[in-house]
């Protein structure tokens, strides 16, 4: 009943807005341009219900269903969430530009669900949450997601504020686009993969430097200077009993984030035609929570609730350095662009273990390179071209990784190796585009995204895909049936302005 | 009823085509009486060069068609011989256009300085064996029309692809309106284009050659600002002076947060959703001049857009009124008027994916620009029809006169009837319309950093 009534109320905002002319368009006030969005998403499981909901710890009292949900058995949505995205870009003159992306969120999940308790959607409550700019309550939100000054004068550019940062070469894979942490609260990453990490790259608070050097050999070569004097978010998990929960409910993470730790970094960049180049380094607080032992709570002897008895652990983010690099090839005898990717982090934290608890944090070095390749194809007759992306991911962990675990929990391989396959094919003069992502970790573990996006005139955008997650691999980081729990379509109506 | 003698429409084989093969090698340009090229010279119109039934639309036609009429589905067997054949389908299908008389002034549609360049850097153009365009001198060509006679399509087509809009830099602000067969408009693109010629430039310094970027022709940057999802989306062409090269394609995508080259193979599709317009017909022939093979098909007197047409740039005008207004319509009315001599230069593409078995660029043969070009499909049937109006749009061109640009584009889809039409303003909201202007260098516009410290989102 209350789902319907939820389902009706966004129908009929669909209609309202979806009734307006199709070549109704951004807004001008003064020096400022408009632009933005409406989303309604609903996504769904098909699976079953979120067993890290469920994992209290066995035979010390009770069942653990409905463990952190309100009532057990497979839910009925995963997201039901309502999301106005604006972007306000003022240009005062040739030097001086500013750029504003207040964002409103409504998750209607637990008001049309009734399989789960309270928890905050988009968590507003965690250290260095400051730099965020969000307000609310469990299920509204708003925050100014960007925030930022640009100034250029000749070579210079400045930008200041609150912004995200997204160097390299590689699409969906965190080699060195991992300026910023991302907040994967609201589904983890799991929207449109065409959309990358655009929604949930969490934008901080930098001043980010570019000279372009004039000179006759290398054109655009471009120094860029990146600062955070210490405002740091860390990866933002969704909250324990929500429906994309990955901390099982035995486990407990007290997140220790150092404000005043900041982010700096640097790189060149440029074109010795026909190849593109970047090096970079950058150093920052590590996104992800590496847990060691803090202590075991046992309240459930005390409330009966299973859930109650906890593990905790304390969450750490130690300093990383990352060096490294990216360049494409134009191979235009072949038509393709070639792409490569690398970086070696000397100093990339782990979990000791003794005993299956971890007690302490070791630095190991991991080298990941990105081979790719985008080649648009003839591959129907009659049909425009499909673009075709293929990625090659190699993660290489040296030294001891005996009793080793990374941020997840999960035991750490010494080279991990996982292919990506992109397929975009536009139908009916680029109205209609069928979408494929293919995600595959060779110790059986993928990520399927199948999907169609349909562009109706100016305002009103259809996406309808499927998230599909299994394999034999079953360790937190490794996308495989450990996050089977998400599987199921989404189903998104965008309305643009 | 007496069945109409359509042999009596004919015009050019009533009238020029013995003047024009009489004509042949006496010398390769323009003009039928005399060269149109030592007229320009001297300052003077081009009414010597030219019989008067070719100068005057009333004695073409044999009175048949007139100054000021109006042609439309109901008189359209008038003007068969003296209009491309997409055309003929628009009028066909309820478009009208009206008659205004021959323009005869070659400036105008063409600068002064760049008119005066073609005459100071006469004959010191030449093509190499592959048919890449040099100074005899050695290096890029120096600006001007390099083949102001050209004698084959060849040189005709580089007299247009050197430089196609004649400045060393613009910026144009353009809408793009989609319109399908009921004239419903079906969807909005607000895109800003930035032409910067890199060879061959006449008043903005350095010139003529900006140093570090004289392997290059032009750089073309589009900034989309509407629909919603492509606003802040730039597209960089890097168009280089090997005219056998394809362009390099840089993009800053906005949901990317950062620039990224991709192929630049795909120039046989939509340019975006609901276009009518591939990237292969951006500037009615955007491909590198020797990735098509092309021959002179002929020459003769057709009708061309005349440069009374300002577009949206007609102060008060309505959908009624013959100026390319900016209402938006399936074919917007427009004038139109006789000029003398029309080259016919026939493409075929050599690229993958091409699905054109012929492009017929009408070039002409006084102004040295195409505004019209008919393409067939693999089939042979007639497919799409181009139209690019030229028109004074009032606002300086830093070189002492006022800038002559495009006022107007339709790319019309004639086997669906869909419409791709393309309006230009002098401005919208803080961003305006100039030429030859220092502010637009390559380095500061035209490369991946310029796309991504410029980026609206």
């Amino acid at each position: 009943m209350r789902q319907g009534k939820l389902l009706t109320c966004g129908l009929f905002i669909v209609a309202v807005l979806a009734t307006q002319s199709v070549a109704w368009g951004q807004y001008r006030i003064g020096d400022f341009e408009i632009t933005g969005f409406y989303q309604y998403t609903i996504a769904a499981p098909t699976e079953h219900a979120n067993p890290n909901n469920f994992a209290c710890v066995p035979g010390l009292i009770g069942f653990c269903s409905p463990g952190l949900q309100k009532r057990g058995g497979k839910p009925d949505l995963l997201l039901m969430r309502q999301l106005l995205d604006l972007n306000i870009f003022g240009k005062f003159n040739e030097n001086w530009s500013v750029t504003l992306e207040p964002r409103l969120f409504f998750d209607m999940t637990k008001i049309a669900d009734n399989h789960f308790r309270q928890y905050e959607s988009l968590p507003n409550r965690f250290a260095g949450n400051g730099s965020m700019l969000r307000g609310g309550g469990n299920d509204f939100k708003a925050e100014m997601w960007q925030a930022y000054a640009d100034y250029r004068n000749g070579n210079w550019w400045l930008r200041m504020g609150k912004q995200q940062i997204a160097w390299g070469e590689a699409l969906g894979l965190r080699v060195l686009d991992t300026v910023n942490p991302l907040d994967l609260s609201q589904n983890l990453s799991t929207d449109r993969i065409f959309e990358e990490f655009d929604r949930v790259r969490i934008p901080q608070w930098f001043l980010r430097a570019n000279y372009t050097i004039p000179n006759n050999t290398i054109a655009d070569l471009t120094a860029e200077f990146i600062l955070n004097p210490g405002i740091v978010a860390p990866t933002l998990l969704p909250p324990q009993g929500s429906p994309f929960n990955v901390v099982p409910a035995f486990l407990k993470i007290k997140n220790n984030v150092n404000q005043g730790e900041p982010t700096v970094g640097g790189r060149i960049t440029g074109t010795v035609e026909p190849v593109q180049f970047s090096l970079n380094v950058l150093s920052k607080p590590n996104d992800d929570a590496i847990g060691v032992f803090r202590n075991f709570d046992a309240s459930c002897f005390v409330t009966g609730d299973p859930t109650d008895c906890r593990v905790v652990l304390n969450g750490h983010h130690p300093r990383i350095y990352i060096v490294g690099g990216s360049a494409n090839y134009n191979w235009t005898w072949a038509g393709a662009i070639l792409r490569a990717e690398t970086t070696v982090t000397p100093n990339a934290p782990f979990s000791s273990n003794t005993a299956g608890t971890p007690t302490d944090i070791v630095k190991r070095p991991v080298w990941k390179t990105v081979l790719a390749v985008d080649r648009p194809t003839y591959l129907i007759p009659g049909l425009d071209s499909m673009t075709i992306g293929f990625q090659f991911l190699e993660t290489y962990t040296g030294g001891n990784k005996a009793g080793l675990t990374d941020a997840t929990g999960a035991k750490v391989d010494s080279n991990v190796h996982i292919f990506t396959v992109f397929f975009q094919q536009p139908l009916l003069q680029k109205r209609v585009s069928l979408e494929f992502f293919g995600f595959f970790d060779t110790d059986d573990a993928h990520w399927l995204q199948p999907g169609v996006h349909w562009e109706i005139g100016n305002n009103v955008r259809l996406d309808l895909f499927y998230n599909k997650f299994g394999g034999a691999e079953k360790r937190g980081s490794r996308f495989g049936s450990n996050l089977n729990f998400v599987n199921g379509p989404f189903l998104r109506f965008t309305y643009g302005f | 009823m007496k069945e109409p003698n359509y042999k009596e429409f004919n015009y050019f084989d009533y009238w020029t085509r013995r003047d024009f093969l009489k004509r042949a090698g006496a010398w390769a340009g323009a003009g039928l009486l005399q060269p149109v090229l030592s007229l320009i010279g001297e300052g003077k119109s081009i009414a010597a060069a030219y019989p008067e039934e070719v100068l005057s639309v009333e004695k073409y036609t044999k009175g048949r068609v007139k100054p000021g009429m109006i042609i439309s589905k109901e008189n359209v067997e008038l003007i068969k011989d003296i209009a491309p054949e997409g055309l003929v389908v628009e009028l066909q299908r309820g478009a009208q256009i009206k008659i205004a008389e021959t323009t005869r002034r070659p400036e105008a549609k063409v600068a002064r300085y760049w008119l005066e360049a073609t005459l100071r850097n006469k004959d010191q153009a030449v093509l190499d064996s592959k048919g890449q365009l040099w100074h005899k001198g050695g290096g890029p060509w120096i600006g001007g029309f390099p083949f102001p006679e050209p004698k084959t399509a060849l040189e005709a087509i580089w007299d247009y692809k050197f430089s196609p809009r004649r400045y060393d830099n613009l910026r144009v602000i353009t809408t793009t309106t989609h319109i399908d067969t009921n004239g419903s408009v079906v969807r909005l693109d607000e895109i800003i284009f930035m032409q910067i010629q890199t060879v061959g430039r006449l008043v903005v310094d350095p010139k003529p050659i900006v140093p570090q970027y004289k392997d290059e022709l032009h750089r073309n940057l589009l900034t989309l600002n509407k629909p919603f999802d492509s606003y802040g989306l730039g597209i960089v062409n890097t168009v280089y002076y090997d005219a056998a090269r394809l362009p390099e394609t840089d993009l800053y995508i906005p949901t990317l947060r950062r620039t990224r080259r991709v192929p630049s193979t795909q120039r046989f599709e939509p340019s975006s959703p609901y276009s009518v317009a591939y990237t292969t017909d951006f500037d009615i022939q955007a491909d590198p001049v020797l990735t098509w093979s092309w021959t002179l098909a002929g020459r003769k007197p057709m009708l061309g857009p005349s440069p009374s047409n300002l577009g949206a740039r007609a102060k008060g005008a309505t959908k009624d009124d013959f100026v390319f207004p900016d209402p938006p319509a399936k074919f917007p009315r427009s004038t139109w008027e006789l000029r003398p001599e029309m080259l016919l230069l026939d493409g075929v593409p050599h690229l993958p994916g091409a699905n054109y078995s012929k492009k017929r660029v009408y070039l002409d043969a006084i102004y040295l620009i195409t505004e019209q070009a008919d393409i067939w499909d693999t089939a042979g049937k007639l497919w799409k029809y181009l139209l690019f109006i030229w028109g004074d749009t009032g606002v300086p061109d830093n070189a002492g006169g006022t800038a002559l640009d495009l006022t107007g584009i339709s790319f019309a889809d004639l086997q669906r009837d869909f419409h791709s039409n393309v309006h230009f303003y002098n401005r919208i909201g803080n961003i305006d319309f100039k030429v030859n202007s220092p502010d637009l260098s390559t380095d500061d516009w035209a490369t991946g950093s310029a796309m991504l410290r410029r980026a609206r989102r």
